[in-house]
């Protein structure tokens, strides 16, 4: 069967959008993989995202290199992951609830901060943000550039999510990450490292979630925008259980969630109402969580706190 | 003989609690160590505390010598030591290989698990200590004589020096013991030393070098075995003579069957089946006890007769009145009681006060037009408290605020004092230490008496041959025999129990 | 080992000293911790933005406080707060995490205003229970469906009511910008019937109807909890819900009956704006009353008094939070950071120790 080329075109935008649209929750979603293996439940990646997202837009704009804002993006939501093993690990508290007030404390930060440095509360000034490159650009093909035209950040996310599914499956340091989610007891017992190991991902999850903020406000919008993340935080917690706890499941779930939205845009300024097109993502999300939940197997101490006796 | 490791002074407080209270404890080259006392005596804070698990509130620790201080298991393991706790330490997802392993497993580039060495490894362990496993399959799959070995493999794998064994036999038939106690004696012959926790006077006499025995959180005394004998012992541990308990079996066995089960199949938790077509019958005034090596499905018998576990095929009937459905309150209605196993998971609120705890369950009774009647279940609440020696600080402080034997007793109370024709109880005297056991097994007794119909699941066959009118042997999922306790010989239940037919 | 705060009542055995036993409860250190703490993290990001403290937590605290008119205003943030707050905290209790309350308000106001609006030729007190019924089944029915999500499939009610929220969110939103767009730009439905329209009802000077039905519904959530049947079971579920099956109660139905009346409480925080003080619906009329239930829960240490007095700290906040978003170049989101800080070391009561081990140790 004969594509035309308007159609083959059609499908590459679709699917370069996917990815685009993907990339984000992916990056929130492999930060849930490292939480929820350790065995714990982390639901302020929406709140790290956030400040990964504000922070890329300063460093960038202090120092004209999106790179340093990048950096500066990885480092500040790595100190947020790191404040909530204090918080959780150490001095105990609830990790849901604490979950709920790292993100509302980052909305009420980053906001402040906002106005503060850029004396305006809804949008910071634009930056040099990190455009799209085509990794394969001697290509004629059309719709090959077309997919292919992409931040380097989402190549990025390609190596993450290789490089996790290596660490998780293939190598000692995974199998006692996985062991602490399983069993934290077993795992404490066998002689393993556990609260060291949890600092690490959560730090971790932290450091990736803040990517995927720095992702939206330097590749998409270039400018840091109230409450920028738009729930994709918790996506990607989502899509992480639909994955089965697997970073390559976590991607696939990430990549559907985006061809929603994708999907979305297209029918964006079609006869269906603008608001029901804007609901779609939330409500399969949601549907989506149903087969994931009963298909796969959660660690087995997921949210299950464990402190040993000293 | 010289000690290898030396445990002086050692304290450990809980909230209200002297676990340890200033323990010598020491664990010579070359011998098997028994470390005897009841539930609660503080044996396995000792040995979790020696392990790097629990840190000591004072004392010291030294190991061939030198003064060591355990900050973490991983440090224990360095110096040689290995705990084989009661609950075992593993992976449920994980193969046999991959716990074995756990943390110290062989790698190419120190970044690439080298799948094809682990297997080599824990092969050659299990052919050097003549252990046979199916070393590929998920742990959760094993049962639990089997999954003990894998502890086992795991302190061989170590190259661990000191065994600790937390209660070993309580998972195992009567010739399983024997095995396991040759395995020890071989690691005692290659030089290495062994703490042996247990409970069972005969075991600890039969084979270890030396006993030291705890009283409630200090040692009593340590001594050679060969110079010591059971009742030196009992009395050491429980503080006065041990009254030898007589069996107080029902006067007649009656014929009117209050309960009936009829090639029952349950599915148990991964939805595998369980319970294999069992029939059986209970009878008023008996106590029925259902012998088998734990998860042998009579948990899932057990709770399929209390109504808390669907029935996938067969009939129940209750005076003669069908039940299949998961209908919990049905049965509360047709006065089944029910102890679960696992008391603190199953039936106690660790966040609700005492009182609440005390009328769970059976709160309708306590209620008109939808409201509490909280006179009246404090009057009953106090009741029982009384009646049963319950102790507590008031009775509104939490329920988790009650110790384990207490939480015991305040489950039996609230379910012995309401009308009930049957009580189903699992291992209802687990964990309680001698004198709690004893009045739990006279409560039973007496229900028994009064015309209740009881059936007891426990691991411990002693308990089952000292409280039975009628014994049923459960192996995989189904009742291999079913008669009067005179007709059973210990042997025979042994070999049943572990698969073999009838001798 | 350091003094965990549970030991400062014993030590404290002077006769009458209940007033001092009681202050210094783990508890309300907690919360007066928490305050500290969300003071000096407050003043850090204050400072981290060029503003000067001093000025900003005066403002805030004269606007909370500062005259009859700004404790009227604080009284009016905090009635919804009650609401969400005693919605969450039924569903804590009952087991479950509700972080959905925002969208089942949405949803319910919505549905009551609608039926505020459209029905006509009623007499009033009937049209306005019909309203409160309305209402009660919106908001209850739109937070039955991750409560079947968790009966039937077991899916996380955590994630399921947080994207929940984004959909009614945009469900609402579609429908008062489509069917039942009054007539102009504004986003919002036609005026609620006049007989219905509660904006002049007042119980006391300036305090307004929806004071009375906040009272009305802590005192009922308490009777619930504590003298009910329904109470013990539904606490029984939310402590262990293995021992309460085994006790016979039917968890599902009392996992229903829990988000049902959680939903229900939520709707009726919102419709109570609409009635009493837009008189119709407007998007957006809610700044994240339903997000900051489960905070108000927790501040009332799950205690439906208890969320009377969270829901009056976070009220002060909010109206805090305007006066100081109008008198200096602070935003009002300064009051947003502040109620994280105060979860954060709510759920997190280790931190007194923390806190009272490190000061122990710099002496």
């Amino acid at each position: 069967m004969q594509l035309d080329n308007s159609t083959l075109l059609l499908v590459a935008a679709i699917l370069g959008a996917t990815w685009r649209m993907a990339t984000p929750i992916a990056f929130a979603a492999m930060g849930a993989a490292y939480s929820e293996r350790t065995g714990v439940v982390n639901l302020g990646l929406e709140g790290m995202m956030l400040v990964g997202a504000m922070a890329a837009v300063v460093g960038s704009d202090k120092t004209g290199n999106p790179y340093i804002g990048l950096a500066a993006a990885f480092i500040s939501a790595a100190l947020i992951g790191v404040l909530f093993a204090f918080l959780v690990l150490k001095l105990k508290g609830d990790q849901v609830v604490v979950g709920i007030g790292i993100n509302i404390m980052a909305l009420g930060l980053t906001t402040v901060l906002l106005s503060a440095w850029y004396g305006n509360r809804g949008s910071s000034d634009l930056v040099t943000g990190i455009p799209a490159i085509n990794l394969l650009g001697s290509t004629n093909n059309e719709a090959v550039k077309i997919i292919f035209s992409q931040s380097p950040l989402a190549y990025l996310l390609i190596g993450v999510v290789l490089l996790s599914w290596f660490i998780f499956y293939k190598s000692p340091f995974g199998f006692r990450l996985r062991a602490i989610g399983e069993n934290p007891a077993a795992a404490d017992a066998a002689g393993i490292r556990i609260v060291a190991i949890q600092f690490l991902c959560l730090a971790l999850a932290g450091g990736l979630a803040g990517i995927g903020g720095a992702y939206l406000s330097l590749s998409q919008t270039s400018q840091f925008v109230r409450d920028m993340i738009g729930g994709r935080g918790f996506m990607g917690l989502s899509a992480n259980i639909f994955g089965g706890w697997n970073p390559l499941g976590g991607f696939g779930a990430s990549a559907l969630f985006g061809f929603f939205m994708a999907i979305q845009m297209r029918l964006a300024g079609t006869r269906i109402p603008s608001q029901i097109v804007q609901m779609m993502p939330y409500l399969l999300t949601v549907l989506a969580l149903i087969p994931a939940t009963r298909k796969s197997r959660a660690p087995a101490s997921l949210g299950v706190p464990y402190h040993p006796e000293r | 003989m010289t000690s290898f490791i030396e445990m002086k002074g050692i304290t450990k407080l809980y909230p209200g609690v002297r676990a340890n209270n200033a323990i010598d404890f020491d664990i010579g080259e070359g011998e098997i160590h028994a470390l005897l006392g009841e539930n609660g005596a503080g044996k396995t804070t000792l040995m979790q505390i020696l392990y790097g698990l629990v840190a000591p509130t004072e004392g010291s620790i030294s190991v061939g010598g030198k003064p060591v201080e355990f900050r973490s298991p991983a440090d224990a393991i360095a110096a040689g030591i290995s705990l084989v706790q009661q609950h075992f330490s593993l992976v449920g997802v994980y193969s046999v290989v991959e716990n074995v392993l756990l943390a110290r497993e062989p790698s190419r580039y120190g970044v690439l698990y080298d799948r094809p060495a682990a297997k080599k490894i824990v092969q050659g362990l299990c052919q050097k200590y003549n252990l046979h496993l199916d070393i590929d399959s998920p742990v959760k799959e094993l049962s639990v004589g089997d999954q003990q070995k894998v502890e086992l493999l795991k302190a061989f794998y170590r190259g661990a020096k000191v065994l600790i064994l937390d209660e070993p036999t309580a998972v195992l038939t009567p010739q399983q013991v024997d095995d396991l106690y040759v395995t020890m004696r071989e690691f005692r012959e290659s030089g290495n030393s062994i703490v042996f926790i247990t409970h069972k006077l005969k075991e600890c006499l039969t084979v270890s070098d030396r006993v030291s025995v705890l009283q409630a959180g200090s040692l009593v005394q340590t001594l050679r075995a060969a110079d010591t004998d059971a009742a030196q012992l009992a009395r050491m541990m429980v503080g006065r003579d041990l009254a030898e308990m007589t069996p107080r079996r029902a006067k007649a066995l009656t014929d009117q069957v209050l309960l009936s089960a009829r090639n029952l199949r349950v599915n148990g938790d991964n939805s595998l089946e369980a319970v294999r077509g069992v029939s059986l019958e209970l009878r008023k005034g008996e106590i029925l006890g259902v012998a088998g090596v734990q998860g042998n499905g009579q948990i899932e018998l057990a709770e399929a007769l209390a109504g808390v576990r669907p029935i996938v095929a067969g009939e129940l009937l209750i005076n003669g009145k069908r039940f299949n459905a998961l209908d919990r309150k049905g049965f509360i209605a047709a006065g089944v009681g029910y102890v679960p196993e696992n008391r603190h998971r199953d039936a106690w609120l660790g966040e609700a006060s005492i009182e609440d705890n005390l009328i769970l369950g059976y709160q309708d009774r306590f209620t008109r037009y939808q409201v509490l009647m909280k006179d009246r279940i404090g009057k009953y609440a106090r009741r029982l408290v009384e009646e049963y020696d319950i102790r507590l600080s008031a009775l509104s402080a939490p329920g988790r605020s009650l110790s384990g034997g207490n939480q015991q007793k305040a489950v039996m109370s609230r379910i012995m004092s309401q009308s009930l024709d049957i009580l189903i109880a699992c291992q209802p005297t687990r964990g309680l230490d001698i004198s709690a056991t004893e009045f739990v097994r006279s409560k039973l007794v007496e229900a028994r008496d009064a015309g209740m119909a009881v059936l007891i699941v426990s691991y411990d066959l002693d308990e089952i041959k000292e409280m039975s009118d009628r014994i049923a042997v459960i192996y995989e999922g189904q009742i291999v025999d079913n008669r009067p306790f005179s007709e059973f010989s210990e042997k025979d239940i042994g070999l049943q129990m572990a698969g073999a037919s009838r001798v | 080992m350091t003094e965990t705060p549970s030991n400062y009542p014993a030590k404290l055995r002077g006769a009458g000293d209940w007033f001092v036993s009681w202050a210094l409860s783990p508890t309300n250190l907690l919360i007066v911790a928490s305050l500290i703490i969300g003071l000096l993290a407050g003043s850090l990001a204050i400072l981290a933005g060029g503003f000067d403290p001093v000025v900003a937590f005066s403002a805030l605290i004269q606007g909370a406080f500062g005259s009859s008119q700004s404790v009227l205003r604080t009284i009016d943030k905090a009635v919804p707060l009650v609401f969400t707050g005693l919605a969450a905290l039924i569903a804590f209790k009952g087991g479950a995490f509700n972080l959905g309350v925002e969208g089942q308000m949405i949803v319910g106001a919505l549905a009551g205003a609608i039926a505020g609006a459209y029905i006509t030729g009623i007499p009033g007190p009937i049209h306005l229970v019909l309203v409160f019924l309305v209402t009660i089944l919106a908001g209850g029915s739109f937070a039955l469906v991750p409560a079947m999500l968790k009966v039937r499939f077991g899916v996380n009610e955590i994630i399921s009511t947080i994207m929940l929220n984004y959909v009614a969110v945009w469900g609402t939103s579609y429908l008062v910008n489509g069917p039942f767009k009054a007539p102009g730009y504004v986003p919002q439905t036609l005026p609620v019937a006049p007989a219905i329209n509660l904006n002049r009802v007042f119980i006391l000077p300036g305090v307004n109807f929806s004071l009375l039905v906040a009272i009305l519904c802590v005192g009922l959530t308490l009777f619930l909890m504590k003298r009910t049947r329904f109470g013990y079971e539904l606490n029984a579920v939310g402590i262990n819900r293995t021992a309460a099956g085994v006790a016979g109660i039917s968890v599902n139905r009392t996992t229903y009956l829990v988000f049902f009346i959680s939903g229900a409480l939520g709707g009726i925080a919102g419709i109570l704006q609409v009635l009493v003080v837009h008189g119709r619906y407007i998007q957006g009329f809610s700044p994240g009353y339903g997000f900051d239930g489960v905070a108000v829960a927790l501040v009332g240490q799950l205690n439906p008094v208890g969320v009377a007095f969270g829901a009056l700290l976070f009220g002060a906040l909010r109206s805090g939070g305007m006066q100081l978003d109008r008198v200096t170049d602070i935003p009002v989101d300064f009051s947003i950071f502040l109620q994280g800080v105060v979860i954060l070391v709510i759920a997190t009561p280790g931190i007194i120790s923390f806190l009272f081990r490190r000061r122990r140790a710099t002496r």
